[in-house]
């Protein structure tokens, strides 16, 4: 009883978490092939955020940090991410290329289908590992994976990644 | 009437810390040991110069300066350590006996035909002649032990004037009961020397005595308490009791403080290292009131001429004989040859002991008269306020010099001396390994528990400091090892809010690491290129100042 009153604890933080730094009209389905053409689009739709203040750097810092280690982290994830101080509050964009896209250079070599750009000020290192930990977490599983890859409608996208999974 | 007296004398104590402290500073820039400094203010303060502190304040604040020679008696105390009289126990005696009965016989000497040329009576030059004698052979071990502090020497000839300081009070006292007892018979036949000699080894045995009960009643007292504050707070109580009994009995008061000093630092010589510290940076106010009060009282304008011709034949005959004595006592009992060579110009400065003698002298003495207008004890007052001033100016610069021609100068370090004048280039670490901002956590953290450290620093491709990487940063993640693959260094690390450039001093650094409750902090070349440096570690530092200190006890 005490062990599953911890997990359910558990459960309505990630839920807010999730939720509080997505919105399902930030979440897009897309017919190209090219990172780097899914990763512009996501930058632009980030740079329109009332907490993104500089576009150029963001776009520098994704591109930065893709070149330390590519942000293809397997199972047809991407998870690009940055902490920069022209951001001033968490936020996340969701790209999803059905298609696949071969040349991100991924950890499996497996083309990336689900692209989730993660972006947060650089004094916001908790909730910004929170947040890369919490939707490792929830994708990591192929049920949830498949079910999102499934839906063509945002809002659905965005129930399915942000409902509990029971554990 | 009360209200005008207290404001008075706070106003006096205060000018004369504070002017004390403005001059002491003023000639230390130039390079002269700061006692001058508290000297000359009191002569600018006092009788000589603005008058700001007149024969009353002096008289009023006399316990003060008893509380002085108390505490400078209980520092020079601990400085004295059996197996260093085990070891020089010879040299020091007869050292001692060749100074001061070299400046005893020449001062005396000096000074009597002096007073005869005056007065034309064998007798009342003779007894003055003889005053003045035994107060030359006295070292004021407060400006010369002061010295030896400021320039932290350390060595042979440092220990020598030490020893010499502490002991050739007894000495002074022994020769100036005597020399008082031949005064008061020459000039009123009466009184016998057997009676003064008593008299005189009652004041300096009572005194050992006293102290040595002090002395072990502090002793046990700072075993049981392992509180700093009340340890200070007992010592300074008992110190006070000690100095006002010993007064009440006409025992030494520096000869008693000197014994219980003496007895906790060879009993307890930790904690009494301590403990005398922590006195020594108390009494600075202390110390600094009581050579303005030396100043103060001196009234130039007061003196006839033929006792200017005393004062220089005093400190001409006191600086021959002191020189002369202590070569020929160290010649006979071998003494390394700095000891030889330096060490009577180390004990030229005379002080407290030589004021206070004066003073009682000059109670004793004064109803006979050398001149219609001048008595024996005035003259003796005057006379060696005046020599005490000018052996102010040359004995403690030309202590310092001593301790510098024998190579002894900054040898005594501690290490809040090197963390004070170490850069942190001198203390770097750089055994440290590195961590690349590229790297996977999984392969981070392997890295992490295979070092000794704590924390690691992380660096860019092209070398710049990122950061520092510890199992704190990664503990969000500690139950997502799926993630350790997939994220990097650079993704969990908090960026280069703290790091500590190479130049900087060690002591800043330092405190930010303690305040910051870490072990390291990444160190920079400068603020424009923050390539990495090394670590500054607290393992490592400590690690250095070891060696340096080892380093500079091979030295001496």
């Amino acid at each position: 009883m005490k062990h599953l009153e911890i997990t359910a604890t558990r459960n309505v933080t990630i839920i807010d978490s999730l939720r509080t730094v997505l919105k399902p009209d930030d979440i897009f389905f897309l017919n190209s092939e090219s990172k780097r053409d899914v990763l512009n689009f996501l930058i632009e739709k980030m740079s329109t955020h009332r907490s993104v203040n500089c576009a150029e750097q963001l776009r520098n810092s994704i591109y930065e940090r893709e070149k330390l280690m590519s942000t293809g982290i397997g199972l047809g994830i991407g998870v690009p991410h940055v902490r920069i101080d022209s951001v001033s509050d968490l936020n996340m964009v969701v790209a999803i290329c059905k298609r696949g896209l071969n040349d991100y250079e991924s950890l499996d070599s497996e083309p990336v289908k689900m692209i989730f750009m993660i972006s947060a000020n650089s004094t916001q290192h908790s909730q910004y590992i929170k947040t890369l930990s919490l939707l490792s977490k929830q994708v990591k599983h192929k049920s949830v994976r498949d079910k999102l890859l499934d839906t063509n409608d945002p809002k659905a996208f965005y129930e399915i990644l942000t409902t509990t999974r029971k554990e | 009437m009360m209200e005008h007296f207290h404001i008075g004398v706070l106003f006096i104590l205060g000018i004369s810390v504070f002017g004390g402290i403005l001059g002491a500073t003023c000639f230390q820039k130039a390079r002269v040991p700061q006692v001058m400094g508290y000297v000359t203010i009191g002569i600018i303060l006092g009788m000589s110069g603005f008058q700001l502190i007149n024969n009353t304040d002096i008289t009023h604040l006399q316990p003060l300066n008893q509380f002085a020679l108390g505490i400078i008696g209980f520092l020079v105390g601990g400085e004295l350590k059996v197996h260093v009289f085990k070891k020089y126990g010879y040299q020091f005696l007869a050292i001692l006996l060749g100074e001061g009965i070299g400046a005893f016989a020449l001062v005396g000497g000096g000074t009597t035909l002096v007073i005869y040329m005056v007065c034309h009576n064998w007798a009342i030059a003779g007894a003055t002649g003889v005053v003045f004698g035994a107060i030359a052979s006295a070292t004021d071990p407060a400006s010369t032990i002061d010295v030896l502090w400021e320039n932290r020497s350390k060595g042979a000839l440092t220990t020598s004037i030490t020893a010499i300081v502490a002991l050739d009070d007894a000495l002074a006292m022994t020769l100036y009961g005597i020399g008082t007892c031949v005064a008061s018979i020459l000039t009123s036949n009466t009184g016998s020397i057997g009676h003064e000699l008593l008299v005189v080894s009652v004041e300096l045995f009572g005194a050992i005595i006293m102290g040595g009960v002090f002395g072990g009643i502090l002793l046990a007292l700072i075993k049981l308490l392992h509180c700093k504050e009340k340890s200070i707070a007992l010592t300074l109580g008992l110190l006070l009791l000690l100095i006002s009994i010993s007064e009440a009995l006409n025992l030494d008061v520096i000869l008693a403080t000197m014994t219980t000093g003496f007895i906790i630092i060879n009993a307890a010589p930790r904690r009494a290292d301590i403990l005398l510290q922590t006195i020594r940076e108390f009494s600075i106010p202390i110390y600094v009131l009581f050579f303005v009060m030396v100043g103060a009282r001196l009234d130039l304008g007061a003196m006839p001429g033929w006792l200017w011709v005393i004062v220089a034949i005093y400190v001409l005959g006191r600086t021959i004989g002191k020189v002369t004595g202590a070569y020929m006592g160290a010649s006979i009992t071998k003494s390394p040859t700095k000891v030889k060579k330096y060490l009577g110009m180390g004990i030229l400065a005379q002080g407290g002991v030589a004021v206070g003698l004066s003073i009682i002298a000059g109670s004793h003495l004064n109803t006979i008269m050398v001149t219609e207008t001048l008595s024996v004890g005035d003259s003796i007052v005057f006379a060696i306020t005046a020599t005490t001033l000018i052996a102010q100016i040359i004995g403690p610069p030309l202590t310092k010099l001593a301790v510098t021609l024998a190579n002894e100068n900054n040898l005594d370090v501690k290490e809040e001396d090197l963390v004070d004048h170490l850069p942190v280039s001198k203390v770097v670490d750089n055994n440290c390994p590195t961590i690349m901002e590229n790297l996977t956590l999984a392969m981070a953290l392997q890295k992490l528990t295979a070092s000794r450290y704590k924390s690691l620093p992380v660096v860019s491709c092209n070398g710049n400091v990122r950061g520092m990487l510890s199992l704190d940063d990664m503990r969000e993640l500690i139950f997502d090892q799926d993630a350790w693959q997939w994220l990097i260094v650079g993704d969990v690390i908090e960026g280069i809010n703290h790091c500590v450039l190479l130049a900087a001093p060690l002591k800043e650094s330092l405190s930010k690491i303690r305040e910051m409750n870490i072990d390291c902090l990444p160190v920079i070349y400068s603020n424009d290129n923050k390539e990495y440096a090394g670590v500054l570690s607290l393992p490592n530092i400590t690690k250095v100042i070891a060696e340096e200190l080892v380093k500079h006890q091979q030295i001496i």
